[in-house]
């Protein structure tokens, strides 16, 4: 009965999305606050106090917390509960030291309200989800910002089983705003006085104080002594603040500056007060050294000045002006004058709350580390409010109130995944949530055979794990489905899903289908209830490519083309030279690029050769142009020589006076660098080695005079090679090529047993493609032909039929019989969901099961390539399908279907 | 007295014209009564088949199988029709004149001086079977005043009345100023009041002796009353009338009278909590006040079931059973069903019904459908029924008079064609204090609407 309560009672105050959630954690927390402990197990704890405990252990039971430490150190009794949160950090709930959360529709008309208590604006029942999602699980409440007395402040949980309890301290301080906001307050219409009776009398002016600071302090300084001296005082303002001095409540300053500031503490020592200032930008007087020793300092309350996402525009700082000083900076010189157990940081706004763990961080660029910037926001402001020994900081006797993070805290791309508070889960990430599940069932049909009552793990879309062991992901969903059967997701090898409506127009091959896909399509939405998860898509005009696609809202192109169908059809003669014509088309295209690939593939390994020889030759000519260089001046030289010689004695052969004179020609030429081998014919040169160009070489030097010397023929300038020529591109053209690479696959359509065998014969023996055929009973009659050329066949929608004599033909069997692999295919759109029940007639009149189900599932995923579905194993798509019982039975229903990771398809009763 | 009050009443009415079912044959009344062969819903206990129901100077003298009915005796047909106790109406504005006012503080006011035994209202109440209301203070009013209990017939305020200054009334809906400045407020006038009292204490323990006498003697008196047999709409003297009517001459301040026993637990609160936030505050204001609350409900305050659940009283549920919502957060819209929530959560309640300016509305106006309204959500049948009668006459105290059909109590009756909870099922004889006081064959008004042409 109290479960019951507490069901209806969460159920309604909560969504439909963490109704679940809720439900679930009200049915497991329940019972185990009555008996067992909940043991908490996380790569790292920071318990608000000091270093994180490496590898440590949370103990809770009945939403308190009996003791934190490392794993080895802490004793875990049996019966408890353990959670493995993996790589996850606790963190205690946070802790806000000054927020505005309480319901004030109207404000306040009076600047000094000091009886007015922020616990009577409290909603316990408000909604604080998104706070709460933040980890926010404690907060100070104030009751105004603008005014110069707003009233008692009060700390509340954000989150409790009981309202009542949820309050921790129902006044814990007064405050005064000192600053501008402070010190001018609303404007008060005090309405000429009416007629007076005894239910409207005329009531004295209530005090409103001067808009300066000098008069504000003045008068609270004249207020807080008439308090102290008053006995019974009438006014209620008056009443409020005596109860306030008599109990030393702590008192709240709102002081910026060093005035405001100085106004504050002087207040505060006058009544012995203890005091909180809040956010100061001058810290001077607040890092005196002898400021902390006192025992009224309770502490200081930081802004971050910052809003994430929010850019201002900072004022130029007058000329001479004291340039401001940064809030971390503040920190850094609040914590060295001795505030570091007495500094806690709120929120700039109230709507920025939930973005404190990042502004936080802020205080690091004062060398803040981690472990300090995190007691600034729980074990820091807890004891500022009195209220350390139950929240704030891990520790035994402590509520349970904790954060799970997914790494440490401030650190980029942290995420808090849940937030606990009594031990009570009040927060869990839909995120974490979505990123894995463990599905449990008793039959598995993976692809490594059927697993008896076991798992499957999938996380991230994929399928992480299988067995009956498997390994949990971190923060893994369970869904058992008891006597379910998993089965993985069904192919259909032809619909018309996916555009929204049928396609009947002539598409080109080249046409890419996948990125016309419609989201959101309800026809999909209904079509994959039956447990088809991946279907293929071409228009009824063929010949058309085939799309292959996820039936996601958002369909997935699987595979685009999967295949490209063909049809023959109709007069054989001429559609048989039609077919054939089409095909070497595209045999001629593909081959061509075929042929281009192979040559650019070569001329790419020639270029990488040339590439080499030629950095070589461009050394190699360096040098010898150099060494020419140095030659032409020698022969320069004895040209003179020479010249002078022959001058003196003119008497030699013709012949040798005309290879003299091509020797001499050369050096005066001085720079050339044509060698002999450049002269020969390109052609040549290409299928030349460099041997043969050397033996040229050699015999040109043979032929020259025996004193010149042999450097010149290593000087062969490598040949560029040149780039094959690309063939024309023919967008439409461009399937053939993965069709004729056996990437994709043929489909084809045929009408009767001759076209059948046209088909084998064609695209099969002829064209060697990998070959679909798509037909019924034509097929079934050429059963062994297809068996023999590795003919894939897909069947469907009608696969039993009655001959003239009344006996029933199985095409789908006959073809299984004769060992031909066959696939399925519906024709529909939403009719796809059936499909599975068309085959189970199949199967009803004989056709093994496995047999069809391999159809449905790996067979075809196999034969068309899709190598991510089809089949249950690790690594690939989490496409299941849960079934009531023995798949491909008429008596068998879907119970739920998971493409890509996400529950796409539930029956009622299972969600 | 009463006779000669009912034929002023009369003689008034006639030079009027105000004719119709207000005119009663009352001189039947004052010999005794019996309801002949019906059946007899008792709700204290078990439903008498073929009953019959003697009724004598307004007291219910017997009831059974087998009453011998004096040949003096007037007798109602009650073959095929159904007897039940009066309904109670546990809380409403509506029998006043104006149910808020402008100060937020009025202690001091009682809705006695407010009451108009012509409103429609009562009128009304007759036509649908309820024989006693307690008509309270509306619910923008911060203290608003003190409440009384008044039986739906009679030509005076003081006829009616079955218990003046029944309860004092308190609303947290804020109507200046936030929820927090009207908290401090109110606790600035109970602090106020608590404070007076220990000052009396101190003062004077005497006066509280003399108090204590006073209010054994009256509850004596009222015992007698009781015994006797008086009329149904005979005045009681409250606790709270004895200081409030000394005031007068001392100038004690009649408020913090009100007040004082307000926080002392003799003079129940009613307690009107709009949100869910209201609850928690006001739990917390009974405990810190020692108050004897009557919570009065808002829609949105089944958030707070649990913690109505932990106070262990009966509340009083919104005009609004059955209503849809949409969560802000993620825009979902959701059917809230009051009695399904506080059923399952174990917190027993009555109804409201919705006021009079909205009463064209079938449904919500009327007590039967509320109470189908909660069969219809889980609510068992014989509960449904008794929180129309016997459970709001023990929320307000007077469940020794009133609120089902025993020998004994007072004789508030009514008389329904069928089935209590059936659509076509027509209030035919409402009988208060022995009396009948509506029959729907002379009801004009009734006849008018149903059958214009007949004019």
């Amino acid at each position: 009965m109290r479960v019951i309560t507490e069901l209806s009672y969460f159920g309604l105050r909560c969504t439909n999305n963490s109704l679940i959630a809720l439900l679930l954690s009200a049915f497991l927390v329940a019972p185990s606050l009555a008996q067992t402990d909940d043991a908490y197990f996380a790569s790292s704890i920071w318990t608000g106090e000091g270093d994180p405990i490496r590898n440590g252990v949370l103990l809770v039971r009945e939403g308190v917390i009996v003791a934190v430490g490392p794993r080895d150190k802490v004793e875990i009794p049996a019966r408890a509960k353990r959670h493995e949160l993996g790589s996850a950090t606790l963190i205690p709930g946070l802790v806000i030291a000054q927020t505005n959360i309480v319901e004030s529709t109207r404000a306040e008309e009076y600047a000094i309200s000091p009886e007015v208590r922020a616990v009577d604006g409290f909603d316990p029942f408000g909604d604080y989800q998104v706070l709460l999602a933040a980890g926010i699980t404690t907060v100070q409440i104030s009751a105004g910002n603008n005014r110069l007395m707003p009233g008692q402040g009060a700390v509340v949980k954000l989150a409790g089983d009981d309202a009542t309890k949820q309050i921790l301290s129902e006044v814990e301080s007064f405050r005064i705003v000192l600053t501008r906001e402070g010190l001018t307050p609303p404007t008060v219409y005090e309405p000429p006085v009416g007629a007076v009776s005894v239910e409207r009398p005329v009531e004295p002016t209530k005090p409103q104080l001067g808009t300066s600071l000098a008069q504000a302090v003045v008068g609270l300084e004249a207020l807080l002594a008439e308090a102290s001296a008053a006995q019974s005082p009438d006014d209620v303002r008056l009443q409020a603040l005596a109860k306030i001095l008599k109990a030393k409540l702590v008192s709240r300053w709102s002081a910026g500056s060093s005035a405001e500031i100085r106004a504050a503490l002087q207040l505060a020592k006058q009544f012995n007060l203890p005091w909180i200032v809040v956010d100061p930008l001058e810290v001077d007087l607040l890092t005196a050294s002898e400021v902390w020793q006192s025992d009224l300092a309770r502490g200081v309350i930081l802004n971050p000045e910052l809003r994430p996402g929010r850019i201002t525009n900072p004022t130029v700082p007058r000329e001479g002006a004291k340039p401001e000083m940064p809030v971390w900076k503040r920190a850094r010189l609040l914590i060295d004058a001795g505030a570091g157990d007495r500094l806690a940081l709120r929120s700039a706004t109230d709507q920025d709350l939930n973005k404190l763990l990042f502004t936080a961080s802020v205080l690091g660029r004062g060398g803040l580390s981690s472990a300090q910037i995190l007691k600034t926001i729980t074990s820091n402001p807890a004891r500022m409010l009195g209220v350390a020994d139950r929240v704030g900081s891990l520790k035994a006797n402590a509520d349970a109130d904790f954060v799970v993070l997914s790494g440490a805290p401030f650190e980029p791309g942290t995420k808090v995944l849940s937030t606990f508070a009594n031990g009570r889960s009040v927060f869990e990430s839909q995120a974490k949530n979505e990123t894995a599940t463990v599905i449990h069932a008793a039959k598995i049909y993976s692809s490594g055979g059927v697993l008896e009552s076991s798992s499957v793990a999938v996380a991230g879309g994929k399928i992480a794990g299988l067995g009956a062991d498997v390994s949990l992901p971190q923060g893994a969903k369970v869904r058992d489905f008891g006597n379910a059967v998993i089965i993985p997701g069904m192919i259909d090898c032809s619909t018309s899903l996916g555009l929204g409506g049928s396609l009947s127009e002539t598409i080109a091959f080249g046409t890419a289908l996948g990125p016309l896909l419609a989201r959101d399509d309800d026809q999909v939405a209904l079509g994959r209830q039956g447990g088809v998860t991946t279907a293929l898509l071409s228009s009824t005009r063929l010949p058309s490519p085939v799309l292959a696609f996820k039936l996601t809202d958002a369909p997935r192109a699987l595979k685009d083309p999967v295949a490209l169908r063909f049809e023959v059809k109709g007069n054989l003669t001429s559609d048989a030279a039609n077919v054939e014509r089409t095909l070497k088309t595209g045999k001629a295209y593909a081959d061509a690029w075929t042929k281009y690939d192979a040559e650019f593939a070569e001329y790419k390994q020639q270029l990488a050769k040339y590439e080499v020889e030629k950095a070589k030759y461009d050394a190699a000519l360096k040098a010898v142009a150099a060494k020419k260089a140095a030659e032409a001046q020698k022969a320069e030289e004895e040209k003179k020589k020479l010249e002078a010689a022959k001058a003196s004695a003119d008497a030699t052969g013709g012949e040798k006076k005309d290879d003299a004179g091509k020797d001499v020609d050369k050096p005066a030429e001085g720079k050339s660098t044509t060698p002999p081998g450049d002269k020969t014919d390109p052609a040549k040169a290409d299928a030349k080695t460099d041997d043969a160009a050397k033996s040229t070489d050699t015999k040109a030097a043979d032929a020259k005079p025996s004193d010149a010397k042999p450097t010149e023929p290593e000087l062969v300038e490598p040949k560029k090679p040149t780039e094959p020529k690309k063939p024309a591109t023919s967008s439409s053209l461009e399937p053939y090529r993965d069709l004729f690479a056996n990437k994709i696959v043929a489909m084809v359509d045929v009408s009767d047993v001759k076209a059948v065998d046209l088909a084998v014969k064609l695209f099969r023996k002829d064209f060697g493609l990998k070959t679909v055929i798509v037909a019924n009973e034509v097929a079934s009659r050429r059963a062994k032909l297809l068996a023999e050329n590795d003919v894939f066949v897909v069947v469907g929608p009608t696969l039993v039929d009655t001959d003239d004599e009344g006996e029933l033909i199985n095409y789908a069997a006959e073809l299984a019989v004769a060992r031909v692999p066959i696939g399925f295919q519906s024709n529909a759109s939403t009719g796809v969901s059936e499909m599975p029940s068309a085959i189970s007639y199949a199967v009803y009149e004989g056709l093994g099961s496995s047999d069809a189900l391999k159809g449905l599932t790996a067979g075809t995923a196999k034969f068309m390539g899709l190598d991510s579905v089809g089949a249950i194993e690790v690594g690939k798509d989490a496409d299941l399908v849960v079934l009531s019982g023995s798949p491909l039975l008429l008596s068998t229903e879907v119970l739920a279907v998971m493409i890509d990771g996400e529950w796409v398809y539930e029956k009622e009763s299972h969600k | 007295m009463k006779l000669h009050h009912s034929r002023i009443a009369m003689i008034a009415l006639a030079a009027l014209g105000c004719l119709g079912f207000a005119q009663i044959d009352r001189a039947v009344a004052t010999g005794p009564l019996a309801i002949q062969g019906a059946t007899i819903i008792t709700v204290s206990g078990e439903t008498i088949a073929n009953g019959t129901i003697l009724i004598r100077d307004g007291i219910i003298e017997a009831v059974g199988t087998d009453v011998t009915i004096p040949g003096e005796a007037h007798v109602i047909d009650g073959k095929g029709k159904f007897v039940m106790p009066g309904f109670i109406d546990a809380h409403n504005a509506a029998g006043m004149s104006q149910a808020n006012e402008q100060a937020a503080v009025v202690p001091f006011l009682s809705v006695v001086d407010s009451i108009d035994p012509v409103a429609a209202y009562f009128e009304e109440c007759r036509r649908n079977g309820i024989t006693s209301a307690a008509v309270v203070p509306g619910n923008s009013t911060l203290i608003g005043g003190k409440a009384a209990i008044v039986k739906t017939a009679g030509q005076y305020v003081n006829d009616m009345i079955v218990r003046r200054d029944s309860a004092l009334k308190l609303s947290l809906r804020p109507t200046s100023g936030s929820r927090m400045s009207q908290m401090a407020l109110l606790r600035k006038e109970l602090d106020a009041a608590k404070k007076a009292l220990e000052t009396n204490d101190e003062d004077s323990k005497d006066e509280e002796n003399n108090k204590d006498e006073e209010a054994a003697k009256k509850a004596e008196s009222e015992k007698k009353e009781g015994d006797a047999g008086g009329d149904g709409s005979g005045e009681e003297k409250p606790a709270g009338e004895e200081p409030a009517a000394d005031a007068a001459g001392t100038g004690v301040d009649i408020g913090l009278e009100a007040l004082k026993l307000a926080v002392q637990g003799k003079m129940p609160v009613y307690i009107y909590c709009e949100v869910a936030m209201d609850v928690s505050a006001a739990v917390k204001l009974v405990e810190d006040y020692g108050l004897k609350p009557i919570y009065v409900l808002g829609q949105e305050c089944y958030q707070a079931v649990k913690l109505l659940a932990k106070q262990e009283r009966t509340v009083i549920l919104d005009p609004t059973l059955v209503y849809w919502k949409t969560n802000p957060r993620t825009r979902e819209d959701e059917k809230i069903e009051l009695p399904t929530i506080y059923l399952e959560a174990g917190v027993p309640f009555v109804f409201q019904v919705s006021e009079s300016d909205r009463r064209t509305s079938l449904g919500t106006s009327y007590f039967w459908y509320q109470a189908a309204t909660a069969v219809k959500y889980g609510v068992a049948e014989n509960k449904a029924l008794a929180a129309l009668t016997l459970e709001p006459a023990k929320l307000l105290g007077i469940a020794d008079r009133v609120g089902s059909i025993e020998v004994g109590k007072e004789a508030d009756l009514v008389v329904l064609t069928g089935q209590p909870l059936d659509i076509a099922t027509w209030v035919e004889t409402t009988i208060v204090g022995g009396e009948v006081v509506y029959e729907r064959d002379t009801d004009q008004k009734l006849k008018r609407l149903l059958s214009p042409e007949a004019e």
